[in-house]
Order: C-alpha cells, then sequence, then structure tokens
C-alpha cells in the first residue's frame, strides 16, 4: 500500500459502477412529477400549471391546518391527546409550519412528502410527543412493541421534521412492523426505561475495533461464549452461515444461557423485518417466512434479553449467508 | 436506442424515453446517493428530486459530454442539498453509524467485494465522508470541492488526506484479518 493514491484508485474503480436497488416508488414519484411538466410544451419550464396548482392546495390545505390548529390552542376547551400532541409538535418546531410551507413554495418535488411528513402526527393519537431528540436517539434501540410503552411509530419521530429523515433506519422500519402485531416483536416485561437507556452494544467498540490489529476481535467476538461484567450469561453472535444443507453452519442460532425475556429479529440490508422471535431455541434457515431463500449477503439481527440479575442485554451484529464456497 | 435518440426521446417527453433513461441510470445514481446520505429514504429522495431536475433540464444537456457524467452531477448535487438540509441532524447520530460499523469475515472475501467498500464508505465519519467521496469517486477537482462546498481547496485536500488515511487503516485491518 506505498503507491501514490491506491486508495482512490480501488474506491473509484470498485465503486463508481457500483449499482443498488432502487425502490419502484422513485420511478412512480418521478413520473408524476414529469408527466405533470409534460402537460405543457416539452420545452416549457417544466412546471405545469397543474403542477403549481397542486402546490398550491398544499399550501392552503397546510395553512388551514395551522389555522385550525392555532384556533384550538387558544380556546379553553380542554385538549385531547390527539391535540396536545399536535399543539407540542406545532411549538416544537414552532418555525416548522411556515418552513414547510416555504418548502412547498420553493421547491415543488419536495412538496408530496413535506405534507405527508406534516400529516402524520395524526396517525399517532396515543404519543404524547416527547420532544427531546435525544430521546430519538437512545430509543433506538428496543420499545417498540412494549406495551408499557406508549406506541412509537412515525408520529414520535415526526414531532421533528429532521429527525424522521435520519434518526437511523434502524428503528424507523422496525417500529411499524412490530406496533402492527402489537404483541410480539421486541418486547420484553421490563421497564422500558432500562432498555432505553441502554445503547446498542457498546457504542465504541465497533469504530476502534477497526483500529486495532485484529488479534482480539472478530474471532473472539463471533461465535463465542460472551461474558460480560460478572453476569454471566451466554450467547452466540455468529457473523456467517452457510443454509447449504451440507450440516455445517446450515442456521443461525445464538444458544443463549442464562438469559430470560428472549428475543430476536432478523432484518435484510435495508433493515426490512424478516423475521422475529421471542424462543431462545430460536433457529433461521435462512429462509423468508414464505420459505423462500434469503439471497446471499448481510443481514442484520438484533437480540435483546436480560441476565440474571435483571440487566438489559441487547445485541446488534451483521451476519452473512454464504450458500456456497 | 441510441443516446442522442434517447435523450431526444426524453425532451420530447416520450414516456417510454423516460422510462428508458430512469432504468438504465437510476440504479447506479442510487449507488452515488447512498454514498453521500446515510439512509436508504434519504437515498431515494435525493434520486427522486434529481431525475426531476434531470428531465427538466435535460434540453440543455451538451452532448459533448458524457450524459452519465452529467447525471451524476446533478445526483450529487442534491444529494449534497440533502445534506445541507439536514446538516444539524446529521451530527448527532453517532448511535446509528455505530450501527453500520463493518463487520468482515475473514473467508468470504477474497478480494474486497464492492459492496464492502461501499459500507465501508457509509461508516465514515460525515466530515470527510462527502470530500472522499467527491474526490476518489465522482474524480471533482480539490478545487472544484472548494467551490462546491465553499470550503477553501487547503480544506478540501487535508481532509481528503485524512479520509485517505481512515481508509487505509481500515483496510489494513481487513487484511490483517484475514
Amino acid at each position: 500500500m506505498k503507491d501514490r493514491d491506491e486508495i482512490k484508485d480501488l474506491f473509484s474503480e470498485k465503486l463508481r459502477n457500483h449499482a443498488s436497488e432502487v425502490s419502484p416508488k422513485v420511478w412512480s414519484a418521478v413520473s408524476s412529477q414529469i408527466g405533470a411538466a409534460a402537460g405543457t410544451t416539452a420545452a416549457g419550464t417544466g412546471m405545469s400549471l397543474a403542477a403549481k396548482i397542486l402546490i398550491g392546495l398544499g399550501i392552503t390545505a397546510a395553512a388551514t391546518v395551522v389555522t385550525v390548529l392555532a384556533l384550538n390552542s387558544n380556546s379553553a376547551e380542554p385538549l385531547t391527546p390527539e391535540k396536545t400532541k399536535q399543539d407540542t409538535i406545532l411549538a416544537q418546531d414552532n418555525t416548522g409550519s411556515s418552513v414547510k410551507m416555504e418548502e412547498n413554495e420553493e421547491k415543488s418535488p419536495g412538496s408530496e412528502r413535506t405534507q405527508q411528513q406534516s400529516e402524520m402526527p395524526q396517525d399517532a393519537p396515543f404519543n404524547m410527543g416527547e420532544p427531546d431528540p435525544a430521546d430519538n436517539r437512545n430509543r433506538t434501540s428496543l420499545t417498540s412493541g412494549n406495551p408499557g410503552t406508549p406506541l412509537t411509530n412515525n408520529g414520535t419521530t415526526s414531532g421533528n421534521p429532521g429527525a424522521i429523515q435520519n434518526s437511523g433506519v434502524l428503528h424507523e422500519r422496525i417500529e411499524p412492523a412490530s406496533a402492527n402485531d402489537g404483541v410480539s416483536g421486541l418486547t420484553s416485561t421490563a421497564n422500558p426505561d432500562e432498555l432505553l437507556v441502554q445503547p446498542v452494544e457498546d457504542p465504541r467498540k465497533g469504530e476502534h475495533a477497526a483500529g486495532n490489529t485484529g488479534t482480539s476481535d472478530s474471532g473472539s467476538e463471533n461465535d463465542q461464549t460472551t461474558t460480560k461484567g460478572g453476569e454471566d450469561y451466554h450467547l452466540e453472535l455468529p457473523n456467517v452461515f452457510t443454509p447449504n444443507g451440507d450440516g455445517d453452519n446450515d442456521v443461525l442460532v445464538f444458544n443463549p444461557r442464562g438469559l430470560t425475556d428472549f428475543s430476536v429479529v432478523i432484518l435484510d440490508r435495508n433493515n426490512k423485518v424478516i423475521i422475529k422471535s421471542n424462543d431462545p431455541a430460536f433457529a433461521w434457515d435462512g429462509n423468508y417466512p414464505d420459505h423462500t431463500p434469503a439471497p446471499e449477503g448481510t443481514y442484520f439481527y438484533m437480540i435483546v434479553a436480560r441476565d440474571r440479575a435483571g440487566n438489559p442485554v441487547t445485541r446488534y451484529k451483521a451476519v452473512d449467508i454464504v450458500r456456497s464456497r | 436506442m441510441d443516446e442522442p435518440t434517447l435523450i431526444e426521446g426524453c425532451v420530447r417527453a416520450d414516456p417510454k424515453a423516460q422510462r428508458l433513461l430512469f432504468d438504465t441510470y437510476a440504479a447506479k445514481m442510487m449507488s452515488v446517493a447512498l454514498r453521500y446520505v446515510k439512509s436508504t429514504e434519504e437515498a431515494e429522495d435525493v434520486l427522486q428530486d434529481g431525475f426531476v431536475k434531470i428531465f427538466a433540464k435535460l434540453k440543455d444537456f451538451n452532448a459533448q459530454g458524457s450524459l452519465e457524467g452529467w447525471i451524476r452531477r446533478i445526483i450529487v448535487n442534491c444529494a449534497l442539498d440533502q445534506i445541507r438540509k439536514n446538516k444539524k441532524f446529521l451530527q448527532d447520530i453517532q448511535v446509528e453509524e455505530v450501527d453500520y460499523r463493518l463487520e468482515h469475515k475473514s473467508y468470504i472475501v477474497e478480494g474486497l467485494m464492492a459492496d464492502d467498500l461501499m459500507k465501508l464508505v457509509q461508516s465514515m465519519p460525515e466530515g470527510y465522508r462527502v470530500i472522499f467521496n467527491m474526490f476518489a469517486i465522482e474524480g471533482y477537482s480539490h478545487k472544484e470541492i472548494a467551490e462546491t462546498l465553499g470550503i477553501s481547496e487547503n480544506t478540501s485536500k487535508s481532509q481528503y488526506s485524512r479520509a485517505r488515511q481512515y481508509m487505509r487503516n481500515q483496510l489494513e485491518t481487513i487484511e490483517h484479518e484475514r
């Protein structure tokens, strides 16, 4: 590694033509927008009358909502949770509504999305907004279906318009899924607060592990008994398995011992939930729930449990499926 | 359909041509977007905004240059806009960065696969990820980067060299473990 800029060469060669999967919804969004543009002459300004009207409607609608809310909060009638929440949101991103409207005006492509965001809180009546963005972070772990916790779905994050976009793919994707089935998911009977304050496994470790010379790292962390700070429990954290029917490492298992309230979620690399379970003996055969095999590649799993002393144990890790050698 | 015909079709707003143009470049551009912004959702937003712009401006495209290069620049600019829009939030997402830390396995990769490099880029600290992307992969000059981002050329150079050091460490670690 002593060349002039072999890093640049490497990345440029390998990544310049790298392609990633594109969700079909992107094309439908694009085509609806350019479709509107095509309504005028092809060499037009890029925005048709229809599009402008739509945007105008959007702005009006947003303004109406704001006005209605403002009136409601001024009146003395008792606030329902829903209202309180919406008010909270308005207060919290005080500039929020007007900013959103500006965005609508200056930037047609965004208008649709922005509005969706502003509407979202209404879908989350249970959630009495927790305005602190820091909460979003802590919640990254595992609150979703927990009966003791208010249902946290999109509403929470959208209380903070910025947060919804980058507060972590992880919990955004997981929560709606678990909230749907309401019961299972990553529930544990634990006091949610305890879980919340527990960050995903030792945040510093991963980054610095990359810097160490690799003597201790991957080997010992994977496939090994994990004991930590005197609480002894056993949990295997494989980083690869080979569901090819050769009898060797065909399933992903964790063999937990000394743990209660065990739950696990498996995600694909887009953080979509593939499968989840509360069974400590859970073994993933590398298939989707409909029994079609998941393609080779990287997946993630997240484990939540408690040790004997009742301390939360959470693990988040990547695992590769390799089907052939 | 060759490129000039394709472009001409798109300018005429021929839906078939538009679809073809999108299908031709969307996957690659998704990758570009994913290197700049962190989440798939954001990358999709970038892609969407980018392609709307691309179709709107295609009539101005100068046939001398490469169409893909031109498209790529628009996507990069949209990604930068997106990053700017979320600047203050991007700074406090360490937890997520940790989640995406690179995991590697000793026997899967003979050579490093593009997907691994992709992950490596995505796990880079925000500060120099953008510069690394622009310089090393998109091939911008430091001067262009400086102008685009409103920083000095020297900042761009020093950030890039830090980024390179970071990558070198990561790669050496990986090699070590193999």
